[in-house]
């Protein structure tokens, strides 16, 4: 190992008082001058807390035990002002979520100035200049415009960009990096990486880059340490230490990985006995979009109207999974708008079971509302926080009065069984559930009413990659039980992979490619398929790992 | 899924105004209505207050000549769209004791309320932002919960209690400021700083709720990342996000506002609208009554378009919002 490293840690922990265990119990990482340390690990094993440790910004009340050496300085022995002077301008953060990171009320290039303004080093005007350079540099082509708007008029790649460009204001010598790609699509997500990767490597500068994501790591980090349970188990060069697992968890992630998820994942239930099994030709589309186009027409003269969705055709079959992909603004969602009948469509019709949803009224409607059914990217956002899971996954029925209270408490059992949620769980509040619990109250809330289309959007991509593997695991699971069809939006090709029969990929709300999902992502035949394929972290490099076979549920 | 879409401000901005003002129309006559029923409805009989003085004995005729002279022999509705007609042109009659027109009565009087009006909001605007700010940023355990308990406090105390102390202190103890009557801005200072408490107690709450909550935000964790000191998050990062609820409260106070004036200027004995309301009502005099109210009403609609506009200058979210059903 290089003689001294920028920033080493010894034994770090972190506890509250009052908690029923630390958050960290011994973490030890070194971080080499000029390299990229990826930070691995599940969710809970307190990555994010260690991120925020080395800059300092822990909650008031946190005990903080063991050693951090930054450059030679005894960070562990600094006052808090001291630490202050070090945050921005040596040690700058890249937070997790774009989305919210940014002040909304503050332009861009107020923000990315700020670094500068706050420890004395340029000028306001000397200061704004230096903000156009820094948001060029981070990858967004016209820095004046970007500069003037506000976080919400830029999309989810742009803002992250924006944050990169705001931590490097100041140059600082170390960049901690949080998932700071989880929350953007592929496409987005590869650039943010390169762009982040040419502003840190070759100028000397160190990155600690969290991910969960082992391909990401192996692609753009030099080191590995891996943390279970708030401590170091394994480290090393990151190669070495994804070909050469020694610690279990860190062949779960190399398991996990996206890159070694190529195959349709296969039901674990038995296929219905073979008396009920219906012949695949004989059933017929259950939702069918015909030459179907969106334009929002926003108020106010001067609005451009936004053609979200243009001239697409589409079908979903009883017991199938039609894939949507696309990046982030490709008219994904309003896709499922159109198919939950949220939307009307400009031209064209949706159709559900030959029907037109344009026509459909009071009771057929109503029909039309039980048997399709939602299942949202953000599990916990979708639930009432103040409703526990059983009265969640009971709200539908209530809602569309199709039980009374003795029939409804047996359906949530069935559901939350169907789910695999322990009984236990019906009691408790979302914020007493984990991330995937959450999602499984979500898809059991929509299973109760004994749908037969599922619109799944983005359902796995808020959780880490274990988690993840079984809510996919199990929404395959449940369709080859109940013979559901699933529209599958997702910006997660290997997560389409896994389960799609077909795949339909947007642009620009047009459909550039639609056929069988192997052969659409094996073989994309559109310029633009292959991009969103090669963007994929793990794709390019696809280093020959050894297959560790860890079972992802069970069995 | 959101369907939000941000651009042109000015455009957003002339909507709003255009809008508002359809609606106020229908606003006021609502306002002038109610006012015109309330006086009716109030037990008494101005013509009575104005012949005599309790029992004396009062001639018929001349009764009725005057019941006609006001205009009172007529029947409601009759009265009532004369009084709408004359009030679209602006002209609320003359004052049944002066005979003065009502106009010119509210415009002497108005001056000294808003003034009053306008000073307590600010100062109120002031202290509250203030407490909220110091007590995110003091590291004094005293003096934060000393700042938690004065908003209690300032919306708790009565006005004519907090004048009577204030009197006492500032103008009889110390004789800083005249005690009754004075013009100018030394004669505002007292019973503005009197009117102003509730506000600031309301805006002291709301803001240093809304600062506590803040202080969880990503983006100001993000603000401390860069380096920045305590004040500087408070001040630049947090206070506007959290602005727009205090902003909105304190809209709405201005009509509570306009009824301690009431209170306000018969202790400290300034010239006002509230002196007028009074003197109105003991006598019955309905075109004033019916007239000052008109004149509240349209205030508290232009605050309230006012609260709206200076949203979309601190909030860059707020835009024309398209939702398709």
């Amino acid at each position: 190992m290089s003689p001294e490293p920028l920033l080493r840690i010894r034994g770090l922990t972190v506890s509250y008082p009052g908690a029923e265990r630390a958050i960290l119990t011994g973490v030890d990482l070194d971080a080499p001058a000029g390299a990229t340390v990826a930070v691995l690990g599940p969710s809970g094993a307190g990555k994010s807390t260690l991120v925020v440790a080395i800059a300092g910004l822990l909650p008031a009340g946190a005990r903080v035990g063991g050693e951090m050496w930054f450059d030679g300085v005894a960070l562990h022995r600094l006052d808090e002002g001291a630490r202050r002077r070090l945050r921005g301008r040596h040690i700058a953060t890249i937070p997790q979520d774009p989305a919210v990171a940014l002040n909304p009320v503050l332009p861009i290039g107020v923000q990315v100035a700020e670094a500068l303004l706050i420890h004395g080093m340029a000028g306001r005007q000397q200061a704004a200049r230096r903000a156009l350079e820094l948001l060029r540099s981070a990858g967004l082509p016209d820095p004046e415009t970007v500069a003037a708007r506000y976080p919400h008029n830029l999309s989810g790649g742009m803002r992250q960009r924006a944050l990169v460009a705001c931590a490097l204001a100041a140059e600082p010598r170390l960049v901690l990096a949080d998932e700071p790609t989880s929350a953007v699509d592929a496409v987005s997500q590869a650039g943010v990486l390169d762009d982040l990767a040419s502003v840190t490597t070759g100028t000397g500068r160190t990155l600690i880059l969290v991910t969960h994501d082992i391909g990401l790591a192996i692609e753009r980090a030099d080191w590995g340490v891996v943390l279970d349970q708030g401590r170091t188990v394994e480290s090393g060069p990151i190669r070495r230490l994804a070909a050469a697992a020694q610690h279990p968890v860190t062949r779960a992630l190399v398991a996990a990985a996206p890159h070694s998820r190529t195959a349709r994942l296969r039901p674990r239930t038995d296929p219905a006995p073979s008396g009920t099994a219906r012949e695949p030709a004989e059933t017929g589309q259950l939702l069918r979009l015909e030459r179907v186009s969106v334009v929002y027409r926003p108020t106010g003269r001067r609005f451009e109207p936004v053609r979200a969705v243009v001239e697409v055709d589409a079908h979903v079959r009883r017991g199938e999974t039609l894939g949507v992909v696309g990046e982030s603004g490709a008219g994904k969602s309003t896709l499922a708008a159109l198919a939950l009948r949220l939307v009307p469509p400009t031209a064209g019709r949706v159709l559900f079971d030959d029907a037109d949803l344009a026509g459909l009224r009071g009771s057929a409607l109503r029909a039309f509302r039980r048997r399709a059914q939602l299942v949202f990217q953000d599990a916990y956002a979708a639930l009432n926080p103040q409703m526990t899971a059983g009265t969640a996954i009971a709200e539908p029925l209530r809602a569309l009065r199709l039980a009374n209270r003795a029939e409804r408490a047996i359906r949530v059992r069935e559901a939350a069984d169907l789910v695999g949620l322990p009984a236990s769980t019906l009691d408790r509040r979302p914020r007493e559930l984990s991330g995937g619990e959450c999602q499984r109250v979500v898809l059991a809330r929509a299973l109760v009413l004994r749908p037969d289309l599922l619109i799944c959007d983005e359902p796995a991509s808020a959780l880490d990659a274990a988690m993840q593997a079984q809510v996919l695991q199990l929404l395959v699971d449940v369709q080859a039980e109940l013979d559901l069809g699933y529209l599958f939006i997702s910006h997660d090709l290997a997560a389409v992979r896994q389960v799609a029969d077909r795949v339909l990929v947007l642009r620009h709300g047009r459909v550039v490619e639609q056929g069988v999902a192997a052969d659409v992502l094996e073989r994309p035949a559109h310029a633009y398929t292959r991009a969103l394929v090669e963007a994929t972290p793990g794709h390019r490099t696809a280093p020959k790992l050894p297959v560790h076979h860890v079972p992802t549920g069970g069995m | 899924m959101s369907w939000a879409r941000s651009g042109d401000r000015s455009g957003i901005r002339s909507t709003m105004v255009r809008r508002r003002l359809l609606s106020a129309v229908t606003v006021l006559i609502g306002v002038v209505t109610v006012a015109f029923a309330v006086v009716h409805l109030i037990p008494g009989d101005p013509v009575q207050t104005m012949l005599g003085t309790g029992g004396a004995f009062v001639d018929p005729a001349q009764e009725a000549a005057l019941r006609h002279e006001l205009r009172l022999d007529r029947s409601l509705p009759d009265q009532y769209f004369a009084f709408l007609a004359s009030a679209a042109r602006g002209d609320f009659g003359t004052s049944f004791q002066t005979g003065e027109p009502v106009t010119r009565l509210i415009a002497e009087a108005a001056p000294a309320s808003l003034s009053l009006a306008g000073a307590a909001l600010l100062l109120g605007a002031l202290i509250g932002t203030a407490i909220a700010v110091l007590s995110r940023l003091t590291d004094s355990r005293v003096l934060g919960s000393v700042l938690a308990v004065l908003p209690v406090l300032a919306m708790s105390l009565p006005a004519y209690w907090v004048a009577a102390v204030l009197l006492q202190f500032f103008s009889f103890r110390l004789g800083l400021v005249p005690a009754l009557g004075g013009t100018g801005i030394r004669g505002l200072i007292l019973p503005a700083l009197t009117m102003s408490l509730p506000t600031a107690g309301v805006v002291a709450q709301v803001l240093a709720s809304g600062l506590r909550a803040a202080e969880h935000e990503s983006y100001v964790l993000m603000a401390r990342a860069k380096g920045a000191t305590r004040a500087r998050v408070v001040w630049r990062h947090m206070l506007r996000n959290t602005a727009l609820p205090a902003i909105t409260l304190t809209g709405t106070t201005v009509g509570s506002l306009l009824g301690a004036a009431v209170v306000t200027e018969t202790i400290f004995g300034r010239p006002g609208l509230g002196r007028l309301i009074i003197t109105s009502l003991n006598a019955h005099d309905y075109p004033v009554i019916q007239g000052v109210a008109a004149v509240l009403g349209a205030t508290m609609i232009l605050i309230s378009l006012l609260v709206d506009l200076l949203f979309t200058y601190l909030d860059p979210r707020v835009v024309s919002t398209a939702v398709w059903r």
